[in-house]
């Protein structure tokens, strides 16, 4: 599957860049209302590790994940779509080749 | 309470480290070796834009010479599997000779390769290489720090790769000649507001001068010295060897400090100020602190050396 070369016009670049930051804010938002949930709970020492190694897991797995290239963008799309992050209608606007790939990468 | 180093690790607990700097260290141990290849280069660039690596003497190079005119006689593919080994940590023959070298020297051999690849001598990070997203995450964390934090991260990724030095057995440390003190004609007297603590300014100035044995007379048998985000260093001999390893021509400049009482007669003291290093000599000034628990006879029991968060924190002399 060559995407490498795909082009992405101008409108696709502003739904790929309203999605991008749409799933962004929702992660980002249920991840600080998780840590603060869990937070409150914390009883002793290995729960505050436990948050920290979370946090930290977490940290890697989202700055490695939201990499606006559109080089990789289906692959990023797809795994947010996959991970609940996203849903296929917010990238509607997205020519039918891209969507479909988004959606036959969600179903690995 | 008995005073002991964990109990002297203690005081002046208000005082704010720079958690920034082992938090990013751990992030970049997370990246792929060609990742963290690619972004010390980067990061060596960046900080190449507003600062300038003093050049190490023909003294330290010599060291790391065998080396360095091995790597120079490889291919390109090879010299890239060097950097990539010595990121990896594996166990190869250079990985074990690396291992056994001080920081600085550590650092003069990465200092050679980078101009190296500068000038097309040594395997260059290919042309268009993108960092991953995390890497590009981590630079964007260095370039929010202030420059002395940024010089101790990119010291924390020299001096971790290579072979794991714990696991080499018994073997010959390799570091830099010990300089002569200077000369008392040359040697500068720190004066500090608010403190005449004759101890600590002996401390500040045996150090600027380079004079290790007298500086370690200040120390008892079995006190300690705490660098930077590491576990103490007990025992004179361990403390004068990190001294003769690590901290040759350093340039201390305290500015400000404050004395008190502690339990059993003896007196802790703060002082906060900036240091230079030869690398980087006044361009860039570490802001720190240093927390001494002086015994009664006014020796050095326990000294910790903290790189703050930022400047304010060079103000805060609270306990």
């Amino acid at each position: 599957m060559q995407v490498s070369d795909v082009e992405w016009s101008q409108a696709e670049k502003k739904v790929a860049q309203e999605a991008f930051k749409i799933a962004y804010d929702r992660e980002i938002n249920a991840l600080v209302k998780k840590v603060r949930e869990e937070a409150t709970v914390i009883a002793e020492l290995n729960d505050l590790w436990r948050l920290h190694d979370f946090l930290s897991a977490k940290r890697h797995d989202i700055e490695g994940k939201y990499d606006y290239r559109y080089s990789v963008l289906i692959f990023v799309f797809a795994k947010l779509v996959k991970e609940g992050w996203l849903y296929l209608h917010e990238l509607e606007g997205l020519e039918t080749d891209k969507l479909t790939k988004i959606k036959a990468l969600t179903r690995m | 309470m008995p005073i002991t180093i964990d109990s002297a690790r203690g005081i002046f607990p208000k005082t704010l480290a720079a958690d920034a700097v082992p938090a990013l260290t751990a992030r970049f141990n997370q990246l792929s070796a060609e990742d963290q290849l690619a972004w010390t280069w980067f990061a060596f660039l960046e900080m190449g834009k507003t600062i300038t690596v003093a050049a190490p003497g023909a003294a330290n190079m010599q060291f790391a010479e065998g080396t360095l005119n091995q790597i120079k006689q490889m291919t390109f593919e090879q010299q890239t599997q060097v950097m990539c080994d010595l990121a990896n940590r594996a166990d190869t023959p250079i990985c074990r000779t690396y291992a056994t070298w001080s920081p600085n020297i550590k650092l003069a051999f990465w200092n050679q390769l980078g101009e190296w690849m500068q000038q097309g001598i040594v395997a260059p990070i290919p042309a268009g290489y993108q960092l991953s997203a995390n890497a590009n995450a981590v630079l964007e964390s260095l370039k929010e720090m202030d420059q002395g934090q940024q010089i101790t991260v990119l010291r924390n990724s020299v001096v971790d790769m290579g072979f794991d030095a714990s696991k080499l057995g018994s073997y010959t440390r390799i570091s830099e000649p010990v300089v002569a003190p200077k000369d008392k004609s040359q040697r500068i007297q720190v004066t500090i507001q608010g403190l005449d603590n004759p101890t600590v300014l002996s401390y500040m100035n045996n150090l600027n001068a380079n004079d290790f044995d007298e500086l370690i007379k200040l120390f008892v048998a079995d006190g300690a010295l705490q660098p930077p985000f590491q576990r103490p260093i007990v025992g004179k001999d361990a403390i004068l060897r990190f001294f003769r390893e690590e901290c040759q021509n350093l340039k201390l400049l305290p500015e400000r400090g404050v004395a008190e009482p502690a339990e059993d007669g003896y007196t802790q003291v703060k002082v906060t100020g900036k240091v230079q290093t030869p690398w980087f000599g006044a361009a860039v000034g570490m802001n720190i602190a240093w927390r001494f628990l002086i015994n009664p006879e006014g020796k050095i029991f326990f000294v910790a050396i903290d790189l703050l968060a930022s400047p304010k924190e060079l103000l805060n002399l609270v306990r």
